[in-house]
């Protein structure tokens, strides 16, 4: 898998074309091959922006730098990586993981992002062979400071002296973030990366490779190929990373009287993986602001065929074009998606009249804040979760007060549905333990409403994604399930519970979202097995 | 430097690169010139003096030296396959599911290993059961005898496989024996629950054939014994189909043979190239989770086979360590683009291919591998031999056969060892608590250096008053201690405690291992006593010892015998201690009064104010 190819078809094949001879005769791909990065807007002019497109060089630097620390890790029989980061970090490094093409399919990676406090136990069970990953962009977040509390007590309660646990702990932060100082006071190792790098577009970089190298993915390769399709993205022709940018962009800009195109369905053979989620997590925070946005979709989600004109779909590496349906076909190794992908939001960015660098920080901090307040007033005490407007079955249900009608949980979610705008979508936000998701509620709830679903669990996913359900176009509507907590971790040294700290996660996400005016169910299971159980038949019930 | 070399055949992979692999291919020449895999195969008499299989090369030799387990050999067992079987069925047709196994060394090791493969299902890696049917009692610890010796369920179901005769296989012979016989067994019943291995001939076989024991054929106290009934009698017992285990062996043979592309060779210039070009320290990355727990069973051989050529320090997650120039490091199934060195592949062809590249590091070394005397006597009489290093390669022939041997054996439990043994008697009764604190100055056990801890668990510290001057606690013993180490030393913690990991001492000792790395940032390796190889020709003089002992809680008597089972395991641990200090090795004795709240003491101090 060397050569890199993007084939596309149809309506969308004219726009893709208008849309890159536009690009082209504006100078975007010549500026993106000079790093000048003026075109996006004064606020990016910092050259930085576009330091991404170096990262397939500037990080063979890092993989020097990281032998030592590899070796201490290999010699001292650390094999169990936990990575501790939400979002886009955690991502990035997920993706590249699994884009190393299991090189040591054993390798043992938890990840914790704040979604199910069972994985934790996983953890607690090795820890004579675990080392943590504290991956955090800003800074702290609140489960970033929540686990590393939580590991360090165990590693105390394992016996562990403080050198000992000081050894155990890397730290991936920005230059003088507030994360950074106080590792260097904990004696943690810290990895350092340029704080004016959009950390949606990190994937190759420290916070992608550092996990990725310490749970054994050889990444030389994946540079190797990133570094390939660099030289691609400078011509103007051929450029497989501006046509997928042109498809991407001008899909999402309103035609002259049809229909726009801003949600994109992404297929990977055998099923969505982690390139999927960073993929997803690039696309909504690079484009969606500013009341725009590209909606990223998995295939599970979808009403079936030709229901929505504003859809359109794009494979990752297809067996053949005839084997998809999608519109638009895209063969590149693995290594080099990363580099395509951000480039193609670049463009489309660009398209869009969005800044595609610009970080959801601010969507990110606000809810974070949020949940911290809420933390902080409940004290020992139980979260203001507020009354629930009934109870249906041992599944408490909030929502407006205009937005029911009967007080049946099926009479609520059916409220809900019908406020899903003609060219929104629903989103299914979980906070729960264990396996349940939206993915099992998508397929039903789509077919339902003859519009697309998305989903995603715990804090991590509006964290990766959260900038375009907030700041886009603002048409979906919200269906969170939160569920009591089974098996729960205390934090040391603060009044709360890991579980206590999702559910004010959630209830801090559900604030945002109706402070922006959109439409937001809750429910909150008492029994999360068996009111997960419901929830599916209720999502099956045709009516 | 992220390429890497790699040697692959049947399943077997070994891959190398960096310093490791110049240094191994710096040793390659040497041993292509002097055609080591070809008087490996053919069982070269010249190779090493001591381990001549054939009458004829040996021409003063009285009797054939067959009680040499030639590295690499699945043959000869197979021989015996049909005579394992028969056991087998008669084990299973009598309802006898668990095995005991009273051994130590390397075969001890591999049988253990082998048990514990043997739960998971080699082609998925799904485990078959959840408890291995095989216990080891290779020290002269009471509580893991106790804890055969009073479960009542494995009383009924149990085998027991005594390989090696000393004192302490005879007093653990004794006392299940008597176990057995106190849950109303008749002198017949209790006489088949009992296999010895020993050779045809000698009078262990038949003190064990007159007693209505099975004999089977085979010796113990073998480095190079992984494949050799000693090993495959207990495990084929627990369960193991060792008859595929051979095939798997045998199929790597070939490869053997090569002069390239021979994993053995390759990985065997590894290891020898790596120490002599100074870095005589292994670390063996055992990750349990991936390969099978092989790294104990290395290190015994490893450190057999070299006589202390190699340090190998086994890591099993979580024992902090820094490479360094002296280190090495080999990954069981690890990572070739990350790791030193890795190898990984089927058991029954790693056990192969292992002790082949131990014999090769062995010769690169100069060390023969044969002279290695296990011990499986005890301890203060081999420990006097020990303090020669020479002595034992001066027994080329005559004085090593197997007669001379069991003559060891036979005087050993009445003389020297039962001598300090006996001293160690308190009074009367089958579970009376050994105080050594109660013991008579000028005893063997000495009088401390000084105690710390309240009365009641008190830890007594012996010392060299050289090693420790005005130091009063627990963290000044370990520092000086630590301090006494040279630049490229390392620190072993000999335990002479229960192994076992939650009944035991076992996680205890290996915390303390983790914290006393990262305290000095120099590898730790743990030895449960009595320790072994007995002190080897070199190696050791970069150690410096942490050695444990502790009072038993219950004790139990040898029937017939006027000493119990923990004066046996101290009187090992003060010819340790002895030996070490003849050879000028720094070493401290802590004895735990009690052994619980003792190793929490150390743990502490250990942690503290590094």
């Amino acid at each position: 898998m060397s050569g890199f190819d993007v084939l596309t078809r149809g309506e969308v094949l004219d726009t893709a074309l208008k849309a890159r001879d536009y690009l082209i005769t504006c100078g975007v791909p010549a500026a993106l091959a000079a790093k000048d990065p003026r075109l996006w807007g004064r606020r990016a002019v910092d050259h930085s922006r576009l330091g991404w497109l170096d990262l397939p060089e500037s990080s063979q630097a890092l993989l020097a730098q990281l032998d030592d620390l590899v070796a201490e890790v290999r010699y001292s029989g650390l094999d169990h990586l936990v990575l501790v980061g939400l979002g886009a970090e955690g991502l990035a490094a997920q993706a590249i993981i699994d884009a190393g093409g299991g090189a040591d399919p054993r390798g043992d990676v938890t990840v914790l992002d704040g979604a199910d406090t069972a994985a934790l136990d996983t953890v607690l069970k090795r820890l004579d062979r675990t080392l943590v990953i504290l991956s955090s962009k800003a800074g702290v977040s609140i489960e970033g400071d929540a686990y590393r509390r939580v590991l360090v007590q165990a590693f105390r309660d394992h016996g562990l002296s403080e050198q000992e646990i000081a050894g155990r702990f890397v730290v991936i932060t920005d230059h003088g973030s507030p994360l950074s100082e106080f590792a260097g006071q904990c004696g943690y190792r810290v990895g350092l990366t340029d704080p004016y790098l959009p950390g949606h577009f990190g994937a190759l970089s420290a916070y992608g490779l550092v996990p990725a190298i310490l749970a054994g993915t050889d990444v030389a390769p994946l540079l190797d190929q990133a570094a390939a399709a660099s030289s691609s993205l400078a011509r103007e022709d051929d450029n497989p990373g501006l046509l997928l940018g042109a498809v991407l962009g001008g899909c999402a800009q309103p035609p002259p009287g049809g229909v726009v195109r801003d949600k994109m369905v992404l297929r990977e053979p055998g099923g969505g993986s982690a390139l999927t989620g960073w993929i997803s997590q690039l696309l909504a925070t690079g484009t969606g602001k500013r009341g725009r946005g590209i909606l990223p979709l998995d295939p599970a989600g979808l009403p079936g065929t030709d229901t929505c004109p504003d859809l359109h779909g794009i494979a990752v590496n297809p067996q053949s074009p005839a084997a998809t349906d999608a519109d638009t076909s895209l063969w590149a190794p693995l290594g080099a998606q990363f580099l395509l992908w951000e480039y193609a939001t670049a463009v489309a960015g660009w398209l869009m009249g969005v800044n595609p660098f610009e970080s959801a920080h601010d969507v990110i901090q606000e809810t974070e804040d949020d949940a911290a307040t809420i933390l902080q007033n409940a004290g020992h005490g139980p979260l203001p979760t507020g009354q629930p407007s009934f109870v249906d079955g041992g599944i408490e249900v909030y929502t407006e007060p205009s937005g029911f009608d009967s007080y049946s949980l099926a009479g609520g979610v059916e409220a809900l549905l019908r406020r899903v705008p003609a060219t929104g979508y629903l989103s299914i936000l979980t906070y729960l333990s264990g396996d349940f998701s939206g993915r099992y509620l998508a397929p039903s709830l789509a077919r339902r409403i003859r519009r697309p679903v998305a989903y995603g669990s715990g804090p991590g996913y509006l964290h990766g994604t959260g900038s375009f359900h907030k700041d886009g176009p603002r048409n979906g509507a919200f269906l969170v399930v939160t569920g009591a907590d089974l098996a729960d971790h205390a934090v040391p040294g603060r009044p709360y519970t890991l579980g206590k700290l999702q559910l004010a996660r959630a209830l801090a996400d559900v604030r945002a979202l109706r402070r922006r005016g959109i439409p937001v169910l809750r429910l909150h299971l008492r029994d999360p097995i068996e009111g997960a159980g419901r929830l599916i038949d209720i999502a099956r019930d045709a009516r | 430097m992220r390429g890497f070399t790699a040697v692959s055949a049947e399943d077997v992979r070994i891959t190398a690169r960096g310093p490791v692999r110049e240094a191994a291919e710096r040793v390659l020449g040497r041993l292509w010139i002097d055609e080591v895999p070809v008087r490996l195969a053919s069982e070269d008499p010249t190779l090493w003096p001591s381990g001549a299989t054939y009458p004829e090369s040996e021409p003063g030799a009285r009797e054939p030296a067959s009680h040499v387990c030639w590295p690499a050999q699945p043959g000869p067992a197979r021989a015996l396959l049909a005579e394992i079987g028969a056991l087998v069925e008669r084990g299973r047709a009598a309802g006898l599911t668990d095995v005991v196994l009273v051994g130590s060394g390397p075969q001890a090791r591999a049988a253990e290993l082998l048990a514990r493969s043997g739960l998971r299902d080699p082609a998925t890696a799904a485990p078959r059961a959840r408890r291995t049917p095989l216990t080891v009692l290779d020290g002269r610890d009471p509580a893991p005898l106790l804890r055969v010796s009073l479960d009542e369920g494995l009383l009924h179901r149990m085998l027991v496989v005594i390989t090696g005769e000393s004192a302490g296989t005879d007093a653990l012979h004794r006392i299940l024996a008597q176990a057995l016989r106190d849950k109303g067994l008749s002198r017949a019943e209790v006489a088949e629950r009992f296999v010895f291995l020993a050779e045809p001939g000698s009078p262990g076989a038949a003190r064990a054939e007159k007693e209505g024991h099975t004999v089977v054929d085979g010796v113990a106290g073998q480095v190079f014994g992984a494949l050799s009934p000693a090993s495959l009698v207990p495990a084929a017992l627990a369960g193991v189909d060792v008859a595929e285990l051979l095939d798997v062996a045998t199929s790597v043979l070939p490869s053997l043979t090569r002069p390239e592309n021979n994993p053995g060779l390759v990985l065997g210039a590894i290891l020898g190239g790596c120490a002599r070009a100074g870095r005589d320290k292994v670390v063996l990355g055992d990750f349990p989770a991936r390969s099978a727990g092989l790294g104990p069973w290395i290190a015994s051989l490893l450190s057999g086979a070299t006589h202390g050529g190699l340090t190998p320090v086994v890591q099993q997650g979580g024992l902090p360590l820094a490479p360094a120039d002296d280190l090495f490091q080999i990954a069981l199934d690890g990572r070739p683009h990350q790791d030193e060195a890795t190898v990984s592949g089927p058991l029954g062809a790693q056990l192969v291919v292992w002790e082949y590249a131990a014999a090769v590091a062995a010769y690169l070394l100069a060390a023969d591998p044969f002279a290695t005397r296990i011990r499986t006597g005890p301890g203060p009489r081999q420990t006097r031999t020990a303090t020669d290093p020479r002595a034992n390669t001066a027994t080329d022939t005559p004085a090593d056969t197997p007669a001379d041997t069991a003559t060891d054996a036979e005087t050993d439990p009445e003389e020297a060892d039962a001598e300090e043994a006996r001293t160690g008697e308190t009074g009367p009764g089958d579970t009376g608590t050994a105080r050594a604190g109660d013991w008579p100055a000028g005893s063997p056990v000495g009088a401390p250096a000084f105690t710390v801890g309240p009365a009641t668990d008190v830890i007594e510290v012996h010392a060299d008053e050289k090693l420790l001057p005005s130091v009063r606690d627990l963290k000044g013993v370990l520092d000086g201690l630590i301090g006494a180490m040279p630049p490229d030393g390392y620190v072993t913690v000999m335990a002479y405690l229960d192994r076992d990991r939650a009944q035991g001492q076992g996680n205890g000792v290996r915390r303390l291992a983790a914290l006393l790395a990262s305290r000095c940032g120099r590898p730790v390796t743990v030895e449960w006593g009595p320790f072994y190889p007995v002190f080897p020709d070199r190696g050791i003089e970069k150690g410096v010892f942490l050695i444990l002992t502790g009072n038993v809680m219950h004790d139990a008597a040898v029937p017939d015998k006027r000493y119990r089972l923990s004066g046996l395991q101290l009187a090992d641990a003060l010819g340790d201690v002895r030996g070490l200090s003849e050879r000028g090795r720094p070493v401290v004795r802590l004895h735990l009064h009690n052994r619980w709240t003792g190793i929490a003491h150390l743990l502490e101090a250990a942690r503290g104010g590094a």
